[in-house]
């Protein structure tokens, strides 16, 4: 195993000399993440606060129809109404987009109002329109405001209490701490990002192992040393490993910076309070471990296969395809899962780090996909290294 | 010491078939002598030397290097022999330094002595004044003291280049030859190829004219002239491979 050891210091210490390598493996996810979450989370926010201040013209016919309808409306600071007297002009006026929205209220709706029957109104809105759909939503608030204070209304007029009409009197308790909501949030899109940095930083570093070695002329140098190929690629692979984990490390790091910087920004959401669980999040990157050995193997394969940098972005373009897939369908998927996913390669890691992450520690599957993990990693790795001992791979014409 | 025996190899390639790159080839290198592969493009050259140094596997045939059978021992093999050939170039962002160093390393070299004798290899080729430059910002003829200290940092019983001056101008070329005699006066077998006449009648003691991945000829260049009847190097070469010559017109 030392010329393993000799190839592995040697490969880190021309890794960490290889500027463009470190960019991409370190630079990136410490700093890049962050600085886009934060650009997402003060868009989002400022977009909220638009949708909420901004004040849209609303189209009104026959309110007036309604006691109290044009007044609530009035109340709405960002709702600019405007009456028309029949449809056809608000129409015109929605399509020049000096209105946003019209609400309708027929003659006859008068009356059944009055008689204490139910009223027809209409909300004309464009769907392909953001501007219009908000405009609508607000115009179906305040009618729902009118609709409660009616209700409540007629129930008095009748001497009836408002529990007829809302039996339950419900409350929801929510029993998560802090943390383990914080968990929760992490878990949504950690897994995500953490793994496809797990696969992303080492591979520009795989890539210039073999296929960059063939391309400049070093890997015949290499070759013809008494060190074994199985020690060579031993080597080559523990590199590799070590990057693209080191890469897992600093997105985490990153996401948890900025995460916990912008929930700080953004810190009504849900009106929670969320802790990050820094005993967890270690345990999620245990996780990582034996999926970067899979994937520092799979990539150094393609490496070996292909005879030069340009062929090697070719082929690993459709596992880089099907590692964010599995990735992805982990955000979609709930944290409890049958245990047949434990045995899908990336997306059981995926799974795992998210139920560890929400501290849900369901040992079946976490024993599952960590054994298959490891099962799937040697034999990959063994793939490799039966692949970087055959000639035809290593002296392609 | 280096015995071929019927040393083949053949290559499976999509558009040609099958291709017989080395077919059949036999012959002995002694130790102290210098023994020249000459040939012309494609005449299995490169392949024969790959074999010998066990980058290849031979489809047919065996050879000993250093007493060591190259399919089935060919770690002991390279532990014993040098090579250097056109595309084995240096790692770049290590200084010329530490590519010695490396490939000591690697051949199991370790601490004082294998400092020491990365010491002596730096001194006797010159290379002390860019031993700390990065690989790839040295010239030809820097690069190409820095692969020979790294081909022979272990001391090897056998040293096989493969056309070790094609592109280089005067002064590096007599590097290597410089290098190859010192070589053979330290008692190693050497064994070299070529596609230039001169440079291998200057410096083989035998020679084999390899010809279609065959050799076609063997013995001192004075056998090979007396073979054809010819004194021309280059009539006496297309004499071997049976090569009309072009009259002048
Ligand atoms: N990996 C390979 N796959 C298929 N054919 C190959 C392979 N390597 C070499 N060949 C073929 O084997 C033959 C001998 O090639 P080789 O490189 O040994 O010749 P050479 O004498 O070194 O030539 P040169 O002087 O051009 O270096 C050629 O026809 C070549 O195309
Ligand atoms: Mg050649």
């Amino acid at each position: 195993m030392r010329a393993a050891r000799t190839v592995f210091l040697k490969e880190m210490r021309e890794m960490l000399r290889d500027r463009r390598s470190l960019f991409v493996a370190f630079v990136v996810p410490l700093l890049v993440m962050p600085v886009i979450f934060v650009i997402v989370a003060l868009t989002a926010k400022s977009r909220e606060r638009t949708d909420r201040e901004e004040v849209l013209p609303v189209g009104l016919i026959n309110t007036v129809a309604i006691p109290g309808l044009p007044e609530a409306i009035g109340a709405q600071a960002n709702l600019a109404p405007r009456s028309f007297a029949v449809r056809e002009d608000a129409e015109t006026a929605m399509r020049d987009q000096a209105v946003r929205a019209i609400l309708i209220v027929p003659i006859e709706a008068a009356g059944a109002f009055l008689e204490g029957r139910a009223a027809a109104a209409e909300i004309v809105y464009d769907g392909a329109s953001d501007k219009s759909r908000l405009a609508r939503d607000r115009l179906e608030k305040v009618l729902q405001e009118a609709e409660k204070a009616e209700q409540l209304r007629r129930l008095e007029a009748r001497g009836l209490n408002r529990s007829l009409l809302e039996p339950f009197d419900l409350k929801t308790t929510n029993l998560a701490t802090p943390r383990r909501t914080g968990g929760f949030v992490l878990g949504a899109i950690l897994p995500y990002f953490v793994i496809l940095w797990t696969v992303v930083g080492g591979m520009n570093a795989a890539f210039d192992l073999c296929a960059g070695e063939k391309e400049r002329g070093t890997m015949e140098t290499l070759l013809v040393s008494s060190a074994s190929r199985r020690q060579i690629i031993a080597g080559k692979v523990g590199a590799v490993w070590c990057l693209s984990l080191a890469s897992a490390l600093f997105s985490l790091v990153g996401l948890i910076v900025s995460l916990s910087g912008t929930f700080r920004a953004v810190a009504h959401i849900g009106g929670e309070t969320i802790e990050v669980s820094y005993g967890s999040i270690a345990a999620a990157l245990v996780t990582v471990i034996p999926l970067g050995l899979m994937m520092s193997s799979v990539l150094l394969v393609i490496s070996a296969i292909a005879r030069n940098l340009k062929e090697a972005q070719t082929y690993v373009f459709p596992v880089s395809m099907s590692v964010i897939v599995a990735a992805m369908l982990s955000t979609i998927l709930g944290q409890e899962n049958t245990l047949a996913l434990a045995a899908v390669p990336v997306l059981n890691t995926a799974l795992a780090m998210k139920q560890v992450l929400a501290g849900i520690f369901n040992v079946p599957f976490l024993a599952l996909s960590l054994t298959t993990s490891v099962v799937y990693a040697l034999l990959t790795l063994k793939l490799a290294v039966s692949m970087f001992e055959r000639e035809s791979v290593l002296f392609r014409a | 010491m280096i015995e071929a025996h019927e040393l083949s190899k053949e290559f499976r390639d999509r558009k040609r078939g099958l291709v017989r790159a080395v077919d059949g080839v036999s012959f002995t290198c002694r130790p102290g002598r210098i023994f020249g592969l000459l040939g012309a493009n494609g005449a299995g050259k490169t392949t024969t030397l790959r074999m010998l140094a066990t980058l290849l596997t031979p489809t047919g045939g065996r050879a000993l290097v250093a007493g060591h059978d190259v399919a089935s021992e060919p770690e002991k093999v390279r532990a014993k022999i040098g090579f250097m050939s056109n595309s084995t170039a240096l790692y770049g962002r290590l200084t010329a330094r530490e590519m010695i160093e490396y490939f000591g390393r690697l051949h199991g070299m370790d601490g004082a002595a294998l400092r020491a004798r990365v010491d002596t290899l730096i001194g006797e080729l010159g290379i002390s004044e860019f031993a700390r430059g990065r690989c790839d910002r040295l010239s030809t003829g820097q690069k190409q003291r820095v692969s020979i200290a790294r081909a022979i940092v272990h001391q090897p019983e056998v040293v096989i280049f493969d056309e070790p001056t094609n592109g280089l101008d005067v002064m590096t070329s007599r590097t290597i030859t410089g290098f190859i005699h010192r070589c053979r006066a330290e008692g190693r077998t050497v064994i070299f190829s070529s596609h230039i006449m001169s440079e291998v009648e200057r410096l083989c003691d035998e020679i084999a004219v390899v010809h279609d991945g065959r050799i076609v000829a063997h013995g001192t260049m004075d056998e090979l002239r007396a073979k054809t009847g010819r004194t021309q190097l280059e009539s006496v070469f297309l004499a071997l491979v049976g090569e009309p010559e072009e009259v002048a017109s």
